[in-house]
């Protein structure tokens, strides 16, 4: 659905985005994770065919974005991240006239169709300059739907939202993705952990890598964690464990369990087990803790400038 | 070629719920109110004297004229420059919209705005005609009339093609002013001080002549359709051409 | 600290780059006025000065635009070549050879209607607007500025005939104008003229005048053929 070869974006003299490559099958929720000015907006923009690229070729949709941008836009659902709204309309009024610049033949029917899928009906005839933040972005959502186009690209669509509102927002990406294709952008790590197929991570205008979540915890943890629970006193309990081979580092917890780390190829589980019930310690619990996305994701970035800075 | 349509119809409906777009027909209206009313008031005093000459509009489209200049400017400000501001110009441009069909769909709202304000100016030749027997000249009305809308339409036209050019209303305003005032005032200067073919061009570009030398006196000439129809291809050029650049600027 | 010191030069190169800029920008105004004045030279408007003088400091004016802009090229070579190569430039001179040639078509419009002037309609119920072919040819042929000044007295209202001569204006591509004066007010002036009566009309062209009995076509008509044909 989505396919992009060597994208390039030059403000000026300002890179933003530099040679970028990648896929979306129709189906799939992709995800762009990245820090504010990583390029994400720019490859959107480009996408939506609001932009041309200064290199490099984009194809949505089964067209290309400069040559036949009108074709591609008919086809894309768009949300900026800046929600633009016309706070002068109504709801209702406001998604009648995009459904109508869309040609669709029944503008009221299908806006309030829209309305329903993003739970606003009720305020279909309030003016949006009265909405809250999170009742914006859910008209920018039904915006964006409201074609009910192949692909939807959405940038940033759970910024400034409360909890409550994030899980409905994406209860609703995750239903429209199933059959669609999706490009959201976020720099919440844990959003694109639970609402991606696929996840790229961008920095500086390049890709720093591209994986699914599972598989980018599992690559990059070139050590396993685990963490394991004594019932009472765990007095000497850490020097035990460190004695074990394999073990890299062990520290305490804050909550009285302890964690260990041992390298990937060297499971030293049993040998730990076994050392602290000789130890005369009742063994609770003991269980593996993932490295979080976050810190996959500072640990890439991070390296990722430092090449930058050392080149 | 529709969504010139769906565009134009939602800033027309626009308009009327904005302050300035009152204001500003407020404005006209009681400026050719006030010029009808004395011209009647003359006419009536001096009716003996008069020899058979019959009032028509002529003061009323003449005034229009120069209220097109002052007010088109506040009413053509917003109109792209506002969609810049809010950012829901990102939202026309990645529609599946052509850039000619966003600015065209503007000027045609506003143009419907002006018409609005027009037609209801029509009072004025209807009540003329009822007062003088039999009646005034009904065609002078309507290629004075004409000429005004014409006037209108280029004015807008050119409004519009600025206003795509800035983010700030303000400055908008200014540069739309300024070019409005070169256009009807400022331009014709040359012609008296030149010779030769260098003073007929300046004249030929002094928009007044063709609209108080002409269509305000009742004839039409191809020339004069043409200057104005060539303003409004210049106005919505440039729009286009400034609209186009901001995808890539 | 070699890092410091190059980033340090590359901002200053930068600074001055844009004045190259805007000295050709100041370069490129002095050039406009200067040629505006060699304009005003060529039809004697300043006695003082000559076209070659004005000419010359046209050739260095232009010389400092291309001084200026050669300058910017110079400090900032990157710049420059993405500005002329790359698809910015393609799409960017797309648009002025599109803009030129939009011009173009306008201005040949505009030119060839101007050549030919259709009446599309006269809409006046005495088609007053219509000069007759006569007068027309007559306004047509003449050399230079005819101005029209007609004596009416407070007896006589000048309606009708400032239509007439506002319409004879209108028509005449700026080469005949009038006013009016009340001879009441200022007797000197019409005995000057050798007006006597009132409602009488005075064209003048250059040295010559021709004194018109009454504000109507063929009265204007046969004053303006005397003024062409003086015997």
């Amino acid at each position: 659905m989505i396919q992009v070869n060597g994208l390039t974006k030059d403000y000026g003299a300002r890179r933003a985005i530099d040679n970028l490559t990648f896929d979306a099958e129709q189906g799939e929720i992709v995800g762009f994770l990245g820090p504010n000015g990583a390029g994400k907006t720019t490859t959107m923009r480009i996408l939506t065919g609001y932009m041309p690229p200064t290199d490099g070729t984009a194809m949505v949709a089964g067209y290309d974005v400069v040559e036949e941008s009108l074709e591609v836009r008919k086809r894309v659902g768009y949300l900026p991240e800046t929600v633009p709204l016309y706070n002068d309309m109504t709801a209702l009024e406001y998604l009648k006239f995009m459904a109508s610049l869309r040609r669709i033949p029944d503008t009221e029917d299908r806006a309030y169709e829209s309305l329903q899928a993003v739970n606003l009906e009720d305020r279909a005839d309030s003016f949006i300059g009265t909405f809250s933040k999170g009742m914006r972005q859910r008209v920018g959502l039904a915006q964006a739907l409201i074609h009910r186009p192949e692909v939807l690209i959405l940038d940033e669509p759970t910024i400034g939202l409360d909890p409550a509102q994030i899980v409905e927002i994406r209860n609703v990406i995750r239903e429209i993705g199933k059959d669609r294709t999706v490009l959201l952008s976020t720099h919440i790590l844990s959003e694109a952990q639970q609402m991606c197929d696929r996840v790229l991570i961008i920095n500086k205008g390049k890709i720093v890598t591209e994986d699914t979540p599972e598989n980018l915890q599992s690559r990059l943890v070139g050590s396993q964690r685990v963490v394991l629970r004594v019932r009472g006193d765990s007095d000497g309990l850490n020097a035990r464990i460190t004695k074990v081979k394999g073990v890299r580092t062990v520290e305490s917890k804050p909550d009285g369990s302890v964690e260990f780390e041992f390298g990937a190829g060297e499971d030293a589980r049993p040998q730990v087990a076994k050392a602290v019930v000789q130890g005369g310690y009742e063994l609770l619990e003991m269980r593996p803790v993932g490295l979080s996305l976050e810190e996959i994701f500072l640990e890439l970035t991070r390296e990722n400038s430092e090449d930058i800075k050392a080149s | 070629m529709r969504n010139i349509w769906i565009i134009a119809k939602r800033e027309f409906d626009h308009y009327f719920i904005s302050p300035i777009a009152y204001v500003v027909a407020f404005l006209i209206l009681l400026t050719t109110g006030i010029i009808f009313a004395i011209n009647i008031y003359y006419f009536i005093q001096n009716a003996l004297q008069s020899f058979g000459q019959v009032p028509d509009i002529s003061p009323i489209t003449g005034a229009f004229g120069f209220l097109l200049v002052l007010s088109i400017p506040a009413i053509t400000m917003r109109l792209l420059a506002d969609e810049a501001r809010m950012g829901t110009l990102e939202l026309l441009l990645t529609a599946p919209v052509r850039d000619f069909e966003l600015v065209a769909g503007k000027w045609l709202g506003s143009l419907l705005f002006i018409l609005t304000i027009v037609a209801v100016s029509l009072v004025y030749p209807i009540i003329l005609n009822g007062l003088v027997s039999p009646g005034i000249d009904q065609q002078l009305v309507m290629s004075s009339y004409l000429g005004v809308i014409l006037v209108a339409a280029a004015f807008l036209a050119l409004g519009v093609g600025i206003s795509a050019v800035f983010t700030n209303q303000v400055a908008a305003f200014f540069v739309t002013l300024m070019t409005f005032v070169f256009l009807w005032w400022l331009i014709g200067f040359p012609a008296q001080v030149l010779q030769g073919s260098a003073s007929e061009v300046f004249r030929y570009l002094d928009m007044k002549t063709h609209f108080y030398d002409s269509l305000n006196l009742g004839s039409i000439k191809l020339a004069d359709l043409v200057y104005f129809v060539s303003l409004i291809a210049l106005g919505l050029f440039v729009g286009t051409t400034a609209i186009e650049t901001r995808r890539w600027r | 600290m070699k890092e410091m010191n190059e980033k340090k030069n590359q901002s200053a190169a930068r600074n001055y780059s844009i004045v190259a800029l805007i000295f050709a920008l100041l370069a490129c105004i002095a050039t406009f006025f200067l040629g505006i004045t060699r304009g005003l030279v060529s039809m004697q408007v300043f006695s003082g000065l000559q076209a070659a003088d004005v000419n010359r400091w046209l050739l260095v004016s232009g010389g400092l635009i291309v001084l200026g802009l050669a300058a910017y090229a110079i400090m900032e070579p990157d710049r420059v070549r993405r500005f002329f190569t790359g698809r910015q430039a393609r799409y960017g001179s797309n648009a002025l050879v599109m803009s030129i040639a939009f011009l173009g078509i306008l201005i040949v419009g505009n030119v060839l209607a101007y050549q030919n002037p259709v009446p599309v309609a006269d809409l006046t119920e005495d088609k007053t607007n219509t000069l007759s072919p006569e007068l027309s040819s007559a306004l047509k042929t003449l050399p230079t500025k005819v101005t029209a000044t007609g004596f009416f007295s407070q007896n006589s209202p000048t309606d009708a005939a400032d239509k007439l001569l506002n319409n004879i204006k209108a028509n005449s591509n700026g080469k005949f104008d009038y006013n009016f004066v009340n001879p009441d007010r200022d007797p000197q002036g019409a005995k000057e003229a050798g007006i006597t009566g009132d409602g009488k009309i005075l064209l003048q062209m250059g040295d010559h005048k021709e004194i018109v009995a009454g504000a109507s076509e063929s009265e204007i008509l046969k004053g303006l053929l005397k003024l062409l044909n003086p015997r």
